[in-house]
C-alpha cells in the first residue's frame, strides 16, 4: 500500500473535486432571489415582531376554547352538515368517476373517447375546490348542495385519473385471455378489469373521503355550507375561543377519518381474501371469502349504503335551486364572456406576481421548517418513541387544519398582504413535505449508514454523507410537487385578504364585473398549466 | 488510558482479546454464548461456520454495531464493549469493515466513498463542504491505485462492478489507518474469480499494513487458503481454533453438522 500516489496533481485529480460553479451561482442566485421577492411580499422585521405581539394577544384571546352548550350546538350542526357533504360527495363523485376513469384508460378504449375523458378530468383538476365552490354558490346559491357539487368536481378529478392509471399499469393477460373466449365488453370489464383495479380503488376511495372531509371544511368559507361557515362567521365575530374548539374538533375529525381510512386499506389491499372449503349436501363448495372476511366486508358496505342514505335525507337542499342550476351556470359563464382584458394591466399582472412569490417563498420555508420535522419523524435517524410521536403530530396537525384557514388566522396576525398567504402556505405545507421527507429517510438503505457509523463519522457526517445522496431526489421530487400544489393554494388565499390573485378575484366579484371574474379564472388556468408544464419538465431533469 | 492513545502505543493497539462475550436478541435466547478468544497476529483470520450461527453477531459485536450482552472486548487496554458516545466513535475509527453488500454509498463517486472512511477524522466542516485535507485526498488516490481502480475515481459507485465496489469498500476500510479490519462475509455476493481476488487483497493488506483481518467466510476451501488461523463455530460456540492444517473432517462435521455434504 506504499504506490506513489498517482493521480496526485494529475487531471483526475483535479477532476475529482472542481469547484462546483454551477452550484455556487445557484446559491447566489436563490439568496438574491429570496431577499428581492421577500421585498415583493413586504417581509419585514418590524412587520414580523409587531405579529408576533398580535400573534400572542391573539392565542391568549383563543384560550380556553369554548365550550358552551350553544356554541357546541353550532359546532355539531356544521360538523354533521360537512360531514354530509364529505359521505354525498365522496359517493356520488366516486361513481361518476368510475365511467371517466374507465373512458380515459388508453389500454382499453379508442383514442377519442380517452382524449375526451382526460379533458374532462384536467379541467376538474385545474381549478381550486374553492374557487370551484364560488361558482357553483353563485350558480345554486349558499348552502351545502354548492359545496357537494364542488367536492364532487375535486373527487371526480382526482379518482378519475388514478383510476384511469391503474386500468393502465394492470396486466392485459386477463383481458386477452377473456377476448378470446369471445366475451362480450362488459364482462371484460366485470371479470377482468374490476378484479385488478378494486382494491387500489377501495384505497383511492378512502382516501378520498378523508381528502372530502377535510375539504368541506373548506367550501364553507366561501359559502359552501358545513363547519366552514360555522368557522368563518366565528373569525368575522371574532369568537377566537370557539375558532379554537372549530379547528380542535376539524382536527379530530381528520384523524379519526385517517385511521378509518387507513383500517379500510388494510382490510381490502393487504388482506387477499383467504376463502375456504365447506363441506354441502352436494360435496365440498367453495367460498370466496372465510364467513369473518364475508361479514367483513357485508358491513362496510352496509354501513356505508346507509350513510349515503341518511347523507341524503336530512342534508338541507333547496330543490328549486338545484333546478334552475344548470340555466344558472350557462347564465354565469355567458356574462363573463368576453373577458376584460383591460382589467389585466391593472390589476392582474401585480396580483399574478404576488401570487408566484407567494408559493415560491412559502414552498422554501415549508422546506426549512419541514426538514427536522422529518428528521424527528423518521425512525431510522430518531429512535425515541416520543420524538417519533410528537413529528407526527406536528405533521397532522399542520395539515388537517387548510392553507385558507392557516391564512384567516396569519391575516388576523399580521394583517392582511403576501406576508399572511406566504406563512399560511408555508405551515399547511409543513405536514405534506414532511410526511413524504420522512418516509424516503425511512427507504434509504441502511447498508451505507451502518458502514459509515462503522468507520466512527459523526452523526451530522452521516446525515450529509450517508443520508442526503440516498434522499437527494425524493427532496427534490417532493419540493417541486409541493410547489405546484402551491402555486394554486396561492392563487386563492385573497379571498381571505392573503394577497394574490384572489384578491382580485374577490374585488371583481364583490363588483359583480363577471368579465373581470373571467380574466382572473383564465389567468389561474394558464398559470396552472403552466406551472404543470414546468414542474414536469423539471422532474424528468432531477430523477 | 483512552481509545486514542491506546491505539498509538504501536503494536499494541491491534491486540484484540474478546473475554466470555454472550450476546440475546430475545432474552434466554443466546447468539453468542460466552465466547472466548484473542487475535493478535497479522493476517487474515477465517471465521467459518454455518448460516445463523452468530458470526455475523461476534464481528458486529466488536465495533458494537450490535451492543453485546454482557462480557468484555478489549482493544489495546479499552474495553469497547463499555464504550458509548465520542469515546466509542473514536474507538470505531481504528477498526475498518468490508461489509457483503459492500455497502458504498451509491449516489457519491468513488473517491468520495473513499473519503468516508476519514469521516471519522475529518471535522464536520470538511465534510459538508467536501474539502477534504489534502493528505487524506493523495492517500485515497493512492489507495484506489493500489486496489486497481485509480481510472475509476470520479465515477458514481453504482457504475462499478459487485468486484470493483468491494474493492472501494476495502479501500474505504483502510483508508480509516485501522488497527484491525473486519470483514463480514466479503465474498458472498461474488462471483469464484472475484473471490480469490477479494482474498487475495485482504491478505495483501494484513501483510502489507501488518494488522489482523478478521474474515466471516462460508467457503471452507477459500478460507483454508488464504488464512493462517481459522475458527470454527457452531450454535454459538467455539468448536476448533486453530492452524487451517489441523482443521480436519471431523471438526468440519461438528461444525456443520452431518457428513453427507462434504461428498
Amino acid at each position: 500500500m506504499s504506490a506513489p500516489p498517482i493521480g496526485a496533481d494529475g487531471s483526475l485529480r483535479a477532476r475529482a473535486f472542481p469547484p462546483n460553479w454551477p452550484l455556487r451561482i445557484g446559491a447566489a442566485l436563490f439568496v438574491a432571489y429570496v431577499i428581492y421577492a421577500a421585498g415583493i411580499v413586504d417581509i419585514r422585521w418590524e412587520r414580523f415582531v409587531q405579529g408576533l405581539g398580535n400573534g400572542a394577544r391573539f392565542l391568549g384571546r383563543m384560550f380556553p376554547p369554548n365550550l358552551a352548550h350553544d356554541k357546541m350546538q353550532l359546532l355539531a350542526q356544521g360538523m354533521l352538515e360537512s360531514l354530509q357533504i364529505a359521505i354525498i360527495a365522496t359517493g356520488a363523485g366516486v361513481l361518476l368517476a368510475l365511467p371517466v376513469g374507465l373512458c380515459a384508460a388508453r389500454n382499453l378504449m379508442p383514442l377519442p373517447v380517452t382524449v375526451l375523458a382526460r379533458g374532462l378530468i384536467a379541467l376538474c383538476r385545474t381549478f381550486h375546490p374553492v374557487i370551484v365552490a364560488i361558482l357553483f354558490v353563485k350558480a345554486v346559491g349558499f348552502g351545502a348542495l354548492a359545496g357537494i357539487l364542488a367536492l364532487i368536481v375535486a373527487t371526480i378529478g382526482f379518482i378519475a385519473k388514478l383510476i384511469a392509471e391503474a386500468i393502465e399499469e394492470m396486466s392485459m393477460k386477463p383481458i386477452e385471455a377473456l377476448r378470446a373466449a369471445g366475451s362480450p365488453f362488459l364482462s371484460v370489464v366485470t371479470m377482468g378489469v374490476v378484479p385488478q383495479v378494486l382494491p387500489r380503488f377501495i384505497g383511492f376511495a378512502a382516501y378520498q373521503l378523508d381528502s372530502n372531509l377535510r375539504n368541506s371544511a373548506l367550501v364553507g368559507l366561501v359559502g359552501g355550507g358545513g363547519i366552514g361557515a360555522t368557522l368563518f362567521t366565528a373569525f368575522q365575530r371574532f369568537d377566537y375561543d370557539f375558532v379554537l374548539t372549530i379547528i380542535i374538533a376539524i382536527i379530530l375529525a381528520v384523524m379519526a377519518g385517517e385511521i378509518l381510512s387507513a383500517f379500510m386499506r388494510r382490510v381490502y389491499q393487504d388482506e387477499a381474501p383467504s376463502g375456504e372449503v365447506k363441506a354441502g349436501a352436494n360435496g365440498p363448495v367453495w367460498h370466496r371469502f372465510t364467513t369473518a372476511e364475508r361479514s367483513m366486508r357485508l358491513a362496510f358496505w352496509a354501513v356505508a349504503a346507509l350513510a349515503l342514505g341518511w347523507s341524503f335525507q336530512t342534508i338541507e337542499v333547496i330543490p328549486e335551486f338545484l333546478y334552475d342550476a344548470p340555466a344558472q351556470t350557462v347564465d354565469l359563464f355567458a356574462r363573463m364572456w368576453p373577458i376584460d382584458w383591460a382589467y389585466f394591466p391593472k390589476t392582474v399582472q401585480q396580483a399574478l406576481i404576488e401570487t408566484l412569490h407567494t408559493a415560491t417563498l412559502g414552498t422554501i420555508l415549508a422546506i426549512l421548517l419541514a426538514t427536522p420535522v422529518a428528521l424527528m419523524c423518521a425512525r431510522n435517524i430518531s429512535s425515541s418513541a416520543w420524538v417519533n410521536t410528537l413529528g407526527r403530530f406536528i405533521l397532522v396537525a399542520t395539515r388537517s387544519v387548510h392553507t385558507l384557514v392557516w391564512a384567516l388566522f396569519f391575516v388576523a396576525v399580521f394583517g392582511p398582504g403576501a406576508l399572511a398567504g406566504v406563512l399560511a402556505v408555508a405551515v399547511h405545507s409543513i405536514g405534506f413535505t414532511g410526511k413524504f421527507l420522512a418516509e424516503a429517510i425511512e427507504e434509504a438503505k441502511p447498508g451505507p449508514i451502518e458502514a459509515l457509523r462503522a468507520a466512527g463519522a459523526p452523526r451530522r457526517s452521516v446525515l450529509l454523507k450517508g443520508f442526503w445522496p440516498q434522499v437527494k431526489p425524493a427532496f427534490l421530487a417532493v419540493s417541486l410537487f409541493r410547489w405546484d400544489i402551491n402555486v394554486r393554494e396561492s392563487a386563492v388565499l385573497g379571498l381571505v385578504g392573503a394577497g394574490g390573485l384572489g384578491v382580485a378575484l374577490q374585488a371583481a366579484m364583490d363588483n359583480l364585473y363577471w368579465d373581470q371574474v373571467g380574466l382572473v379564472l383564465a389567468v389561474i388556468f394558464a398559470v396552472v398549466v403552466v406551472t404543470e408544464i414546468v414542474t414536469a419538465t423539471l422532474r424528468a431533469k432531477v430523477i | 488510558m483512552s481509545a486514542l492513545s491506546a491505539a498509538e502505543a504501536p503494536g499494541h493497539g491491534r491486540a484484540l482479546v474478546i473475554r466470555n462475550l454472550v450476546k440475546e436478541y430475545r432474552k434466554g435466547q443466546p447468539v453468542l454464548r460466552d465466547i472466548s478468544l484473542s487475535v493478535t497476529e497479522p493476517g487474515i483470520v477465517a471465521i467459518i461456520g454455518p448460516s445463523g450461527t452468530g458470526k455475523s453477531t461476534l464481528i458486529r459485536c466488536i465495533n458494537r454495531l450490535v451492543d453485546p450482552t454482557s462480557g468484555s472486548i478489549m482493544l489495546g487496554g479499552t474495553d469497547l464493549a463499555k464504550l458509548q458516545g465520542e469515546p466509542l466513535r473514536a474507538a470505531r475509527r481504528r477498526l475498518g469493515m468490508v461489509f457483503q453488500e459492500y455497502n458504498l454509498v451509491e449516489r457519491l463517486t468513488v473517491i468520495e466513498n473513499v473519503l468516508c472512511g476519514r469521516l471519522g477524522y475529518v471535522p464536520v466542516w470538511r465534510a459538508w463542504t467536501r474539502r477534504f485535507p489534502e493528505a487524506d485526498i493523495a492517500r485515497a488516490f493512492a489507495l484506489l491505485d493500489s486496489v486497481g481502480l485509480a481510472d475509476f475515481a470520479t465515477r458514481r459507485a453504482d457504475q462499478l462492478s459487485g468486484g470493483q465496489r468491494q474493492r472501494v469498500g476495502i479501500a474505504r476500510a483502510v483508508m480509516q489507518e485501522p488497527d484491525l479490519i473486519l470483514a463480514d462475509e466479503p465474498t458472498s455476493s461474488l462471483d469464484p474469480k472475484t473471490s480469490v481476488e477479494i482474498m487475495e487483497l485482504l491478505a495483501k493488506v494484513g501483510r502489507e499494513r501488518d494488522i489482523p483481518v478478521l474474515v466471516n467466510i462460508h467457503n471452507v476451501a477459500l478460507a483454508r487458503r488464504y488464512a493462517l488461523r481459522m475458527i470454527g463455530m457452531s450454535k454459538g460456540v467455539v468448536v476448533y481454533d486453530g492452524p487451517p492444517a489441523g482443521l480436519q473432517e471431523s471438526h468440519l462435521a461438528e461444525i456443520y453438522g452431518g457428513e453427507g455434504w462434504m461428498e
